[in-house]
């Protein structure tokens, strides 16, 4: 194991840290949730990342998204976060894809262990839920707006965000935008959610949304499926 | 009596947390939340997502849902951002 890994072993076993560093992980959209995500999955040891974003970083990012900087506005995100990301690990296998959801190929939806939802837009995120059902994989949601947040681990079938979002197509975000925090918050938590769901520990949001609130500091269950 | 929370924008623009009425239908719940807290807006109720006990969701004014003793209610909004 390498150094820079170890201070996980504080709370999990060894056994534990080779399951999160052997799961595959296909991150879907590189903005303020999913920079923050990535950085987490590849600084606690995910070894290999599937990465999509067909976008470009730009000055609108700075505020909040991780690897925007004067330097990387313009550049695609999934080039700056790969970038960035190897000089954290220079031994993660990170797989860029300059592309929307719908046009990835098959074998890389099939080849990932979970999926994590780090898109901006609640039709995409709908269709990230109806792919991974429909390929079998757990999906880890997160989305923000304003000072609130919500987030939970989706397993097949479940169709939480369908019944969440029914036929809307814009929360809370489209008025209170997105601000420098809580992307970082909900991401984190998220990062904690996949440790909990790999390592098979408790209390993970198995077939729950948990709505997030930093204004009035309120975590509270919304939503839950059949375990 | 069913057992109403708030979360989210309504919690934080009028300082409303949790309340308990009497109310058989949807209809009567918005009612007894207006007649108590008349600043609550039937714009910022239409507004909100509903989620009773936790299980079931509800978008918009179906106001004929029918509500039982102990039901729990939240009133809230959903995210989509990133």
């Amino acid at each position: 194991m390498k150094t820079q890994f170890e201070p996980i072993l504080g709370i999990l076993s060894p056994e534990q840290f080779a399951r999160i560093e052997a799961t595959t992980v296909l991150l879907v959209g590189l903005g303020g949730l999913g920079g923050h995500v990535a950085n987490g999955l590849v600084r606690l040891g995910v070894k290999r990342l599937f990465l999509v974003d067909d976008d470009v970083f730009e000055e609108k990012n700075l505020n909040r998204q991780l690897f925007a900087t004067h330097d990387t506005i313009g550049h695609y995100k999934v080039d700056a976060v790969k970038q960035a990301l190897l000089s954290v690990n220079p031994d993660a296998e990170l797989f860029v894809f300059r592309k929307r959801i719908e046009q990835i190929e098959s074998s890389v939806i099939a080849g990932s262990d979970l999926i994590v939802d780090g898109v901006d837009d609640i039709k995409t995120k709908c269709l990230i839920e109806a792919m991974a059902k429909a390929y079998g994989k757990p999906l880890l949601h997160g989305a923000i707006g304003g000072w609130y947040g919500q987030l939970g681990l989706i397993l097949p079938g479940a169709d939480l965000l369908k019944m969440l979002y029914g036929d809307q197509e814009a929360g809370l975000e489209k008025v209170l935008k997105c601000p420098t925090f809580t992307p970082a918050v909900v991401a984190n938590l998220m990062v904690s959610e996949f440790v909990k769901f790999v390592t098979d520990q408790k209390g993970v949001l198995r077939n729950r949304i948990l709505s997030v609130d930093v204004l009035n500091h309120s975590y509270d269950i919304l939503l839950k499926g059949d375990v | 009596m069913v057992r109403v929370t708030f979360y989210n924008l309504l919690r934080s623009r009028h300082n409303l947390k949790e309340l308990e009425v009497e109310a058989s239908t949807m209809r009567e719940l918005v009612s007894a939340i207006q007649k108590r807290y008349p600043q609550v807006t039937s714009e910022e109720l239409n507004q909100a997502v509903l989620f009773i006990n936790q299980k079931k969701v509800m978008h918009l004014r179906r106001f004929d849902e029918r509500l039982r003793d102990g039901d729990k209610v939240v009133f809230t909004n959903f995210v989509g951002g990133g």
